[in-house]
């Protein structure tokens, strides 16, 4: 497991809010939209936003007894901690109906009081939901860069790879040459990247993890004359990403 | 019968094929006539609008007669429905489709108001005046029914201690439903008695009123209370209060009534006008016009020391006299020493706020009023998209919207840094826009606040007079006070850039010209040799301030690169070389710097930095200079040294040297674990250029 993601699982430990805060930012809305499709019906989306917080809170006490490195993914790992803090919602209100309670699900894998939750919950981690995580951890080093990029550049790199749009229109958006443009847009594009590296190590427990990014198009060791489809594949991720935040936000 | 019958059908299809066949050969000829326009070349922007304005022409005249159809035959489906159940003796139902029927037979009136007179007025230009007429029309007729369960519109008897729901001077009329806090809302009407009191306090009174009420009793808690009563003065300074009541478990205030509807209906409603391609022409402006308006109050919040703190669409009425922001819920004296909460609406609220919270931030350590430009960004957003940025500031643009409009969202949601620096700033891009003869071809590049040809922002004392202005007119009408939202007087900002020649571009040419050569163009070959030779003078000064500021501080008079924004006089002023205040503000010292030489002998100062030899030296010559470095003295413990220098570095971490949050970490950690600190040298690496210095409180002055 790399460095980064020990650190960053050690800062969770240590319960610095900085980190806490990174994890919420960042998978949160995926969080709220996987309880809020599985309790579809049962509870209310002012309860799923309660319970997305006390997931987290689930994971400040889970994280102290998981190892990420035995093999589950990032997505699996949260998945996890996210199924159990419904099932246990959920069983606190069956036991409160019953007068009486059931055990909640283990959340560790190895745990063999209680069942898997993988196997059990019968609610695997699906396509949509990997692909949330996978768009958020893009997210999350689109919004590192932006931070340190300067807002020209960036604003150059948004208008020029993001949106697609000419070099030649960009550059008379923005009062300046189709080099400054191209120059510009290269600077935030290998920020980017390094960006990507950091987020996914972060979240990453396994080389499937890692995969996603090649798979998607996005080369961190680019060979010479890769940024062009480098440029394609983000677009594409980021309008997935649009998209789907958008829907999301109406539903 | 039948006979009879067919021919009203008959007459009826005619009628409607009277309409609908002109509004088709309409289409097809404005159709026409744009592809002689596309075939010729002919561009002329007057006639493009005249074409659309055409186009929107038949394309309403088509809805609108297809929806009266459609209406009436679900009004005539309805009744048939209704009239069966009666037969059945089903009340319920027949009470719905009756129901029913009134509805479709509102809206084929609506149907033939615009058919008749809606859509041709409005292709012969009068579309402005139409719309208001349409905007006041309903809020007329709906006014009563607003008010159709009327409290006792008695005058509540002159108790010093209120009962929830009496108000001592005021009848309450009805009640609004409840927001977020929990408090209850009622509108009123001032007793003559009241109304005669508040003028003679100089207050204009309008004629309807909203309580808002906190008690004890009724599941308020303290903490809320305390909330809200903590900018109550501020906010009478700006006619939002006229006045506020507290007692031992209650505590209410009393606001100006907005009529008008909600930000986010106002939009939902220029799309409908506009369509699916985004907002045209009128309603366009009208948009910009509402952001416009918007950051213009938020300036006179924030000249006034207040932070909104909860800018979202359904806090925004749009009335007659304008746009008015209201809930003042979240207000916050941006001077607060309480710590930063989390309050705000989720994809209006910058996310770096949540993050100073958590950090335990206090209000006073951030700039408040860029998280209430963030909001106007989101605003802008949703006025243009009909839908709120769900991605932050990454949200995409799905509708066509013109690009400088689209820069303007993006600067006001940017980072932290790169935000607009106060909402003025933002007014003025907006304006510029407003002015603009076709904001679809103005770029980005030629908004004010690229071009950096941006007028400071007004300013306006934290303690101005109390108003004495109608409250109503003071949020939106001609009389507010420093930002007028008239339609021909802008502000004395708006007439500052005027003045200065920072009009909207009238040449066409000249926005296609590259921003540095626009520059020369305007400058011409004097003006530009006198910026080159002011260049070197400065570039001269920048470095003789440098050499004497760091290497012999306490010698040097001349301004140094690390007192950046501020001036020997406002150092004075601060308090630093002439007669102090007691107390320096900490949020001007986070984003300004001063100077070594400024600070008394014996200051107690750490040099924190990642270059260990650079600060070896700087030390040296601190110590030179009659100050006092952590490392020299030997009145610390090695162990508080020792913390205060791990300390600073763990706060500064491995942070961009310009980066602002590091800077709010090591002035909060200063607060709390290094307090006898007089000032903190932040070293660039090796470029002392780019050294900065944190003053963490006011020295005592020579004279003291």
């Amino acid at each position: 497991m790399h460095d980064l993601t020990t650190r960053f699982v050690g800062r969770l430990r240590a319960r610095d809010p900085q980190a806490w805060f990174e994890l919420w930012e960042t998978f949160g809305p995926i969080l709220r939209a996987q309880l809020a499709r599985w309790g579809r019906g049962r509870i209310g989306p002012e309860t799923v936003a309660d319970l997305s917080q006390e997931t987290l809170t689930a994971l400040s006490t889970a994280i102290d007894r998981h190892d990420p490195s035995k093999g589950a993914r990032f997505s699996t790992w949260l998945l996890a901690i996210a199924k159990y803090t419904l099932s246990d919602e959920m069983d606190k209100r069956y036991a409160q109906k019953r007068g009486g309670g059931i055990k909640p699900l283990s959340l560790s894998p190895q745990d063999d009081d209680g069942p898997r939750l993988d196997v059990e919950g019968g609610e695997r981690p699906d396509q949509e939901y990997e692909a949330q995580v996978f768009e958020a951890k893009v997210d999350a080093a689109l919004r590192q860069v932006e931070r340190s990029a300067g807002f020209e550049d960036f604003e150059a790199f948004r208008q020029r790879v993001l949106e697609g749009k000419g070099g030649r229109s960009v550059a008379a958006a923005l009062g300046t040459s189709e080099a400054t443009i191209s120059r510009r847009a290269g600077r935030v594009r290998d920020a980017l990247r390094g960006a990507l590296s950091d987020v996914f190590s972060k979240y990453s427990f396994t080389e499937e993890d890692w995969d996603e990014l090649p798979r998607n198009g996005l080369e961190l060791n680019p060979k010479k004359g890769q940024d062009a489809s480098f440029d394609e594949a983000l677009a594409e991720v980021w309008l997935r990403a649009s998209r789907r935040r958008q829907q999301k936000g109406r539903s | 019968m039948n006979v009879i019958g067919g021919g009203i059908l008959l007459l009826f299809f005619m009628a409607v094929m009277a309409v609908i066949l002109p509004a088709i050969l309409i289409w097809i000829a404005v159709r026409l006539v744009g592809l002689v326009f596309r075939i010729f070349g002919i561009g002329n922007r007057t006639l493009r609008h005249g074409g659309g304005n055409l186009m929107r022409f038949a394309k309403g005249m088509l809805n609108d007669a297809l929806s009266l159809v459609s209406g009436l035959v679900a009004a005539i489906l309805a009744l048939v429905l209704g009239l069966t159940n009666i037969l059945l003796l089903r009340g319920r139902a027949v009470r719905h489709y009756f129901a029913a029927v009134e509805d479709e037979l509102v809206a084929v009136m609506q149907c033939a108001y615009r058919l008749i007179l809606g859509h041709p007025l409005r292709l012969l230009g009068m579309g402005p005046a139409l719309t208001n007429l349409e905007e006041r029309m309903p809020q007329m007729m709906a006014g009563p029914r607003k008010f159709e369960t009327p409290g006792p519109d008695v005058p509540m008897p002159q108790t010093a201690s209120n009962t929830p729901g009496e108000f001592e001077g005021y009848r309450v009329l009805s009640q609004l439903p409840p927001g977020g806090s929990g408090a209850l809302l009622h509108v009123a009407r001032p007793t003559p008695e009241k109304a005669s009191e508040l003028r003679d306090k100089g207050v204009s009174v309008p004629e309807r009123v909203v309580i808002k009420a906190f008690s004890l009793e009724t599941g308020s808690t303290l903490p809320q209370i305390v909330r809200e009563s903590r900018a109550l003065e501020a906010a009478g300074r700006l006619g939002l209060v006229l006045e506020h009541h507290l007692d031992e478990s209650s505590f209410h205030y009393v606001m100006p009534f907005m009529a008008g509807d909600t930000l986010d209906v106002t939009a939902r409603r220029l799309h409908e006008h506009s369509g699916d391609d985004g907002l045209q022409h009128g309603d366009l402006q009208d948009a910009m016009g509402h952001a416009r308006d918007l950051t213009r109050i938020l300036a006179r919040f924030h000249s006034e020391g207040l932070w909104h703190k909860d800018i979202k669409p359904t806090n925004l009425i749009v009335g007659p006299t304008g746009l008015h922001v209201v809930d003042l819920g979240l207000v916050t004296p941006l001077a607060s020493a309480m710590t930063l909460t989390t309050h705000g609406t989720e994809y209006y609220r910058d996310p770096e706020l949540v993050r100073l919270a958590m950090k335990g931030v206090k209000v006073h350590q951030v700039d408040g009023a860029k998280f209430d430009i963030y909001g106007s960004g989101a605003v802008l957003y949703t006025l243009l998209e009909n839908s709120f940025p769900a991605h932050g500031s990454l949200s995409r643009f799905n509708r066509p919207s013109p690009k400088a409009l689209q820069f303007v969202v993006r600067k006001a949601m940017a980072d932290m840094d790169s935000r607009y620096g106060a909402a003025a700033h933002m007014t003025q891009d907006l304006e510029y826009l407003l002015k603009a003869e076709d904001v679809w071809s103005v770029q980005p590049a030629d908004l004010p606040s690229y071009r950096g040809t941006l007028a400071p922002p007004m300013e306006v004392s934290h303690r101005a007079p109390a108003t004495t202005k109608a409250p109503y007119r003071a949020m939106g009408g001609d009389d507010w006070a420093a930002v007028s939202t008239g339609p021909d007087d802008h502000g004395p900002v708006t007439r500052a850039a005027h003045a200065a020649g920072w009009g909207p571009p009238t040449l066409q040419g000249q926005r296609h010209l590259g921003r540095t050569a626009r520059r020369r163009k305007r400058r011409g070959p004097f003006k530009a040799l006198a910026l080159a030779g002011m260049g070197l003078l400065s570039i001269t000064f920048y470095r003789a301030a440098f050499t004497n500021s760091f290497h012999n501080p306490g010698v040097s008079d001349t301004a140094s690169p690390a007192s950046l924004g501020t001036s020997r006089s406002e150092g004075r002023e601060r308090g630093f070389a002439g007669n102090p205040p007691d107390e320096v503000s900490e949020l001007d010292l986070i984003v300004k710097t001063t100077r070594l030489s400024e600070l008394p002998p014996q200051s107690l100062i750490l040099v924190s930095g990642p270059n260990k030899a650079s600060a070896h030296a700087l030390r040296q010559n601190i110590s030179k200079a009659g100050l006092m470095p952590v490392a020299n003295d030997a009145s610390l413990s090695s162990e508080t040294r020792r913390n205060w220098i791990a300390g600073a570095q763990v706060q500064r971490g491995d942070s961009a040297y310009s980066d602002p949050a590091a800077r709010v970490r090591l002035i909060a950690w200063q607060k709390v674990n290094a307090p006898e600190l007089d000032a903190l040298v932040w070293l660039a690496g090796d470029d002392l250029s780019r050294t900065e210095v944190l003053v963490f409180k006011a020295a005592p002055s020579s004279e003291d």
